[in-house]
């Protein structure tokens, strides 16, 4: 016991004297924190493209100039933004309970009276209650009411150029969606703890254990009574201590970024069983290589690979076919959704436990095979 | 005296090569032993064994004079090892890392101590990447001994430094056996071997091919005296003498008669109007003994 601590000490120091291991560890994700959530923090949840989804309800079926009128519109709508969808509701439809669920971006309700347009556009009489709009406070769903609500403005324009004073007037109604708490710091937080326990498992620890060889290190350690499993204890509890470091920096910038949920202990635990698959990983690694050279050049690829291709800073799912299958052997891929699920009260899926744990049990057999054959320097 | 460590027929074989090809050697208490012989004489992979780095194939190793079939944590605590890399954290310095291999062993003898003893008081602060090769080679001594063990391995410690930083090592070398260790030594310097071992053990290709102390060593090649020259003309000497060796321009004769011998080669070089220079004349040497072993010179 009194070798593995002092040996920890030591490794604890070497590390935290290797510039490069702790800007990347312990700095460099918590600075992404923060700059993606100054960046981005006020976007809904990284779907950047404009691709809205509006549901509209007739309290009275459209007929004459009216129905000729909105037909135009909304099928003009659907031509021009393509990603965007209208589709036509029940009356009886419950709009509220849509909205809450996201269903919609927006949902528009004509009253019962909207084909008296077609008297006031000829005579000037009768009257037309207010258009409703109902949306969420979503960035999404604020920026799908815009899109109609200038729309809304045209048509107005178009009734006014064939009579008088003809306006249609509309109403908005917020309603919070179920999810309403869910932003980009939710999106990003699990994120960038996967990227610090990535730069931790895939870097350093690899790294450390090959340059150990490289430089005989473990050979001198091995002329005194420092036994093989004293040696990794020590390797990786210096490893863990950079780490959790870093995981409480990343967690001090989301507590001040008031990131929700940080503090679940099925969180903190999830945290805790993807470290011990992300070391596992790093040890898969390090199982293969015997020159800091070579190692350093594939966990460099293999890092920027597995963090790019994980969905960490952006969705994945529609990449081309030719990479999308590194996204689905990915284990990062599984613990970044993993988390997100439950950070924001979703349920855990089977894959986001069974792919990382088939990576943890394949990196510690391997290891566990090769490393007698890694510490002999014959 | 009692032998410390004892090796009986030791063999190393690897895929084709045959590393060490049955040792046998003895290393008595308060001595220092140097393993002398050309770069891959087996030198390395004999000590390496000893001190536990590699596996033997066959043969028989005793410490303190019992049989082990593998070198444990008992042995490991009393014997104390340079290897011929030194290997530390770049990034600590020299107290850190004296502090570090003491928490290695069960007894250590105090940081202050060794640097005290070591004469790097004044650099206990320098991380170990800005030391300079004798100031490292003073810190791995200091390693070697930091569990204070009874055989210190010390696995060609003065490569590399220049002339003063070797003899500086040298003092230290000679003080560790005053304090009663036993140091097994390697090194390809004859000069190294002839300054501190009480016993030379001269290797080549894994074998064991003379052993003895310097006297008795050069005593058996049966040689007087050896003259030295320089030249241009080797044709016109070696007729005239078939022991000449030859070492890029400088030239070896081996001789029991250096006045009849001399003579000679200054009439050869007058009849053949050709110049030697720097002659000069000395002792036979390990070096010698080597080249009269094998026909090579340690060098090669």
């Amino acid at each position: 016991m009194k070798r593995i601590i002092n040996l920890t000490k030591t490794y604890t120091k070497a590390l935290f004297r290797e510039p490069e291991a702790v800007f990347f560890t312990l700095l460099f994700p918590a600075a992404m924190l923060i700059f993606f959530i100054t960046i981005f923090g006020g976007l809904y949840n990284g779907e950047n493209e404009i691709q809205v989804r509006v549901g509209v309800v007739y309290e009275e079926e459209l007929t004459g100039f009216s129905e000729k009128i909105f037909n135009n519109v909304f099928e003009g709508f659907k031509e021009n933004m393509k990603d965007s969808d209208i589709e036509y509701l029940e009356k009886n439809t419950d709009i509220n309970q849509l909205i809450k669920e996201e269903k919609y971006d927006l949902i528009i309700k004509f009253p019962e009276n909207i084909n008296n347009l077609n008297l006031k556009m000829m005579t000037g009489l009768g009257n037309i209650d207010n258009i409703k709009f109902y949306h969420s406070p979503k960035s999404q769903s604020i920026l799908s009411r815009d899109i109609m609500e200038s729309i809304f403005q045209q048509i107005n324009l178009m009734i006014n150029s064939k009579g008088e004073q003809i306006k249609l007037n509309a109403n908005y109604q917020t309603i919070n969606s179920e999810n309403s708490n869910f932003d980009y710091k939710q999106f990003i937080f699990p994120g960038i703890l996967i990227m610090a326990i990535f730069t931790a498992s895939i870097f350093n620890l690899p790294i450390s254990y090959v340059a150990d060889i490289e430089t005989k290190i473990i050979k001198r350690m091995k002329s005194t009574p420092v036994r093989g499993y004293q040696y990794f204890i020590a390797l990786l509890i210096s490893n863990l201590i950079l780490l959790l470091l870093a995981l409480i920096i990343i967690y001090s910038v989301g507590y001040y970024s008031n990131i929700e949920n940080i503090f679940k202990i099925d969180f903190i635990l999830l945290i805790i069983y993807y470290l011990i698959c992300g070391i596992s990983f790093g040890l898969l690694i390090a199982s293969f290589f015997k020159k800091i050279a070579s190692v350093s050049v594939f966990a460099n690829i293999l890092y920027f690979s597995t963090i790019f291709l994980s969905g960490l800073y952006f969705p994945v799912k529609d990449v081309p076919w030719i990479i999308r299958w590194f996204v689905y052997l990915n284990p990062g891929t599984y613990m970044v959704d993993g988390l997100r699920n439950v950070l924001n009260n979703n349920d855990l899926s089977l894959n986001q436990f069974l792919v990382p744990t088939i990576w943890m049990i394949m990196g510690l057999i391997l290891f566990s095979v090769s490393y007698r054959r890694l510490l002999k320097d014959e | 005296m009692e032998n410390v460590i004892e090796i009986k027929n030791l063999k190393k074989y690897y895929k084709g090569v045959k590393a060490v090809d049955g040792v046998s050697l003895t290393v008595e208490k308060g001595k220092i032993i140097a393993i002398l012989g050309p770069n891959g004489a087996g030198k390395t992979t004999t000590v390496e064994t000893l001190e536990g780095l590699r596996e033997a194939t066959s043969g028989d190793i005793y410490y303190f004079g019992e049989k082990v079939n593998k070198i444990s944590n008992e042995i490991k605590e009393k014997i104390g090892v340079q290897l011929q890399s030194n290997s530390f954290f770049e990034n600590l310095n020299v107290k850190e890392i004296i502090k570090a291999f003491g928490g290695l062993y069960e007894k250590s003898i105090p940081v202050a101590t060794l640097l005290e003893r070591f004469k790097l008081k004044e650099k206990k602060n320098s991380k170990i990447k800005n030391l300079s090769g004798g100031q490292l080679q003073r810190v791995a001594l200091a390693v070697s001994v930091v569990n204070d063990p009874d055989i210190v391995f010390l696995d060609e410690p003065t490569t590399g430094l220049d002339p003063q930083a070797r003899r500086n090592l040298w003092e230290e070398i000679e003080k560790l056996k005053k304090d009663g260790k036993t140091i097994i030594l390697t090194t390809h310097y004859m000069e190294e071997a002839e300054k501190l071992a009480d016993k030379i053990y001269i290797f080549d290709m894994g074998k064991v091919i003379a052993e003895g102390t310097m006297k008795s060593l050069i005593d058996s090649i049966n040689m007087s005296s050896v003259i030295e020259f320089e030249t241009d003309s080797e044709d016109h000497i070696k007729n005239e003498f078939p022991n000449l060796n030859a070492f890029d321009q400088k030239y070896e004769i081996e001789t029991d008669n250096v006045e009849k011998d001399l003579i000679k080669l200054m009439e050869i070089s007058k009849e053949k109007d050709f110049l030697i220079n720097n002659i000069f004349i000395r002792k036979p040497n390990l070096e010698d003994v080597f080249l009269h072993l094998t026909g090579r010179s340690l060098r090669e």
